[in-house]
């Protein structure tokens, strides 16, 4: 009975005393600028492109294999690689010998540096067709042969298995 | 997608915060020593709402609990940090000595110092219950703690209060 009493007391008083009495609510002012801070301070949202770093880390490991990997490509193909690869050949440069039937020689490529190279082709019996347009040229332009220029024969070879052989002259008359 | 996410959230807070704001404001003035710290206190709960909105459930009540507790917390963590039990009897011993007291103004900052030497916990349950009228029940749901406990901290508490408001009462009443 008296903790009872006690314990009406003691609410009346917090009761009386309670201090929303005196400043009880908010004012607008507050309550929108509070809602605006409130609000406004959400997280962003997450964006599809937060892989994107992801993705770069894939690509530079992608990049980096390539050119571990590249150097070593290269030494096979000057170590005579199938002609399925493309590859492109050093610039071979061939001292051309004179001939007496004003034709361009056949270049001198390092054994086992190219695929497809002029002496192969030859051999099956066949001129390049590199050489026939240099010979044709060298007659139309009448340059003697015996100041013939040096000439840089360039091959090429396609996956495909086409060749590209380019023939260039020093002189100016290509 | 996560856009919709997002504005899903900030939809869900704002019925959060509109709901709620007043309420809480309230709770908080009551467990505050001034309306600035309560309006902080409503302010740094619904921040942290804001900043993980998935931390808060789904659905009136739950939102409201889970709001209550954090704001509770918040008044914990303040008490602990700032040791207002020292200030505020301070505090309470300058106002009864002051040589201008209003005398609702003295039994309120009594009051109010009595309900700062309880723990934050304990101050939130009489509040709830005593001065907000709800049921321990509801007190326990809201504070996220069991019944007996709400109804053990309440003893505490009165306990408490009547040894600081019940003496000054009657000291007063013998003068």
């Amino acid at each position: 009975m008296k903790g009872e009493i006690r314990d009406e007391r003691l609410r009346r008083i917090l009761r009386e005393t309670d201090s929303t009495q005196a400043d009880a609510e908010l004012t607008p002012e507050e309550i929108r600028a509070m809602r605006r801070a409130v609000l406004t301070s959400t997280p962003e949202p997450r964006r599809r492109w937060l892989w994107s770093p992801a993705l770069a880390v894939v690509a530079m490991a992608v990049l980096a294999a390539i050119a571990i990997l590249r150097p070593g490509m290269d030494s096979r193909a000057t170590d005579g690689v199938p002609s399925g690869s493309t590859q492109k050949n050093p610039v071979v440069k061939a001292p051309v010998e004179p001939s007496p039937e004003g034709v361009s020689r056949q270049a001198a490529v390092p054994e086992g540096t190219t695929v497809g190279s002029p002496a192969a082709s030859a051999a099956g019996g066949r001129q390049p067709r590199g050489k026939r347009i240099l010979r044709d040229q060298i007659a139309a332009t009448g340059i003697p042969n015996d100041e013939e220029p040096q000439t840089r024969q360039v091959q090429f070879s396609t996956p495909g298995g086409t060749r590209v052989i380019w023939i260039l002259t020093t002189d100016k008359a290509l | 997608m996560d856009q919709r996410q997002s504005l899903t959230d900030t939809e869900r807070l704002a019925r959060l915060f509109d709901a709620h704001h007043d309420r809480l404001f309230r709770l908080a003035r009551r467990l505050s020593a001034d309306r600035e710290e309560a309006r902080d206190l409503v302010q740094e709960t619904f921040l942290r709402a804001a900043r993980r909105p998935s931390s808060v459930p789904d659905g009136e009540q739950s939102g409201e609990a889970w709001l209550v507790r954090v704001l509770v917390n918040l008044c914990r963590d303040r008490h602990r940090r700032t040791g207002v039990r020292t200030r505020v009897h301070d505090s309470l011993r300058r106002q009864q000595g002051s040589t201008h007291p209003e005398d609702a103004a003295v039994a309120r900052a009594t009051v109010q110092a009595a309900l700062a030497r309880l723990s934050p916990r304990r101050r939130a349950a009489i509040v709830l219950h005593e001065i907000e009228g709800l049921p321990a029940r509801e007190v326990a749901r809201l504070l996220g703690i069991a019944e007996v406990t709400v109804r053990w901290h309440l003893l505490a508490a009165r306990r408490e209060l009547a040894s600081v408001l019940l003496a000054r009462t009657a000291e007063e009443e013998r003068k």
